[in-house]
């Protein structure tokens, strides 16, 4: 459950068996290989249902801000799966579950996640001969990787994209604070990132809570219908009063 | 008729016509009359309940991964419907349908089995009319197909029906839809 946590706010998920994903060269032919296992492996809500439309149309707004490469072509997956998690998978293609959809407070956070992932792309993450330092985890058949420098990185980059499409810019730093009280076996990696933030004056909130739209209440809505009567290990509620 | 089919019946009548006294005092026209009916008439599906609820494993872990191409073990359970069917796909009230989960379970190298929970819901008109109680069971994994004869009401009204059908492991989950209608 901690390891789903922490993996809300971490990066790179690489085929295991793949041996040039740290490479540029070698990013689109990784991601598509990516793409094409998850999809065989794990439960995808359908690219027609209305949670991902509504998360591709949010990543859209995030996708508005940007110049260049970054107006590429950016495709969202939702698995069903009641830990909140996310991961980018490199040439654009970013993996969230529903329980994310569920477990975050606002609709500036779920933004917050999706610009963290949009960022690594961004910024290079997946261009990086060789992968040294950070730690691996396994999710699902992927191996992710965990780097503090780059998540640092990609925070940065986040609360730029926010800021720009017209999310609270603080999401970024509160999301990080919540999981760092919630999981203390991550908490000084997270409070790092909150600090990073910090001293570069990032962690501000710069708009009024509660602007969700319609669109985020009706997807959060969906999930908790289709989360009705399964027992989950994964308690949300309490999570976020320790936020409090 | 049976006895069984006799109380359904019986049932239906009492919840379509405590319905339409509802859709009545609430909103005072005809068509609240109508929509309590409808409420009423859904009430009918509480005396729904699984008959002949069979499950076997029909595909061996090694066969899932040549199937689906599933490269390695995971590192928590995974499931992830392959596919929800309703048979026949026509009816007419008062027979059964037969509604089948086929789906691929994913555990860890190091667990032998889990416990996994098999459910369904009918659903008409976005609504959902009746959840046929979880089945829990342990798993191995591999494909498995689990299925469940659902006996329809004599008074069920004609239209298409939705089930939906959920299987859960640990945090995994999957739904999938079939459809059968009803012919008046």
């Amino acid at each position: 459950m901690f390891i789903a946590l922490v993996l809300v706010l971490s990066g790179i998920s690489f085929v295991a068996s793949g041996d040039e994903t740290g490479a540029c060269y070698g990013t689109r032919e990784a991601s598509a290989e990516t793409a094409q296992r998850i999809a065989s492996e794990w439960p995808l809500r359908a690219s027609g249902d209305p949670v991902t439309a509504y998360v591709q149309q949010l990543a859209e707004r995030l996708r508005e801000g940007l110049d260049g490469a970054g107006r590429k072509r950016w495709r969202f997956d939702v698995a069903r799966n009641l830990a909140p998690s996310a991961f980018a998978a490199g040439d654009g293609y970013v993996v969230l579950t529903d329980g994310l959809v569920s477990f975050v407070r606002d609709e500036s956070q779920l933004a917050a996640v999706l610009a963290h992932e949009m960022a690594h792309v961004l910024e290079g993450h997946f261009c990086r001969p060789g992968r040294q330092g950070g730690r691996d985890y396994q999710v699902g058949t992927l191996v992710q990787h965990y780097d503090a420098a780059a998540e640092e990185e990609a925070d940065t980059r986040a609360v730029e994209l926010l800021r720009r499409a017209g999310f609270d810019p603080g999401a970024m730093a509160s999301l990080l604070r919540c999981l760092a009280s919630s999981t203390p076996s991550f908490r000084n990696q997270l409070n790092r990132r909150v600090q990073a933030l910090e001293r570069r004056g990032l962690a501000r909130s710069g708009t009024v809570p509660g602007r969700d739209s319609p669109g985020f209440r009706e997807a959060r809505r969906l999930v908790e219908e289709d989360f009705k009567g399964l027992e989950s290990a994964f308690d949300i509620e309490n999570a976020w009063k320790r936020c409090q | 008729m049976g006895e069984e089919g006799q109380m359904q019946a019986l049932g239906a009548g009492l919840g379509a016509a405590v319905g339409c006294g509802i859709g009545a005092l609430v909103t005072r026209d005809a068509r609240g009359c109508a929509a309590g009916a409808a409420i009423g008439g859904a009430i009918a599906f509480t005396a729904v309940k699984i008959n002949q609820y069979q499950a076997k494993q029909v595909r061996s872990s090694k066969a899932d991964a040549r199937l689906y191409g599933l490269a390695k073990p995971v590192n928590s359970p995974q499931v992830k419907i392959r596919k929800g069917t309703s048979n026949p796909t026509a009816i007419k009230p008062g027979q059964a349908v037969t509604i089948t989960t086929d789906y691929s379970l994913m555990l860890p190298a190091s667990t032998s089995d889990t416990k996994v929970s098999e459910s369904w819901a009918l659903k008409k008109d976005g609504k959902v009319l009746y959840t046929l109680p979880a089945q829990v069971n342990e798993r191995t994994p591999g494909g498995w197909s689990t299925s469940a004869a659902i006996d329809v009401p004599k008074n069920a009204s004609p239209g298409t029906y939705v089930v939906e059908h959920k299987v859960k492991v640990g945090s995994s989950y999957d739904t999938d839809e079939s459809t059968f209608v009803v012919k008046s």
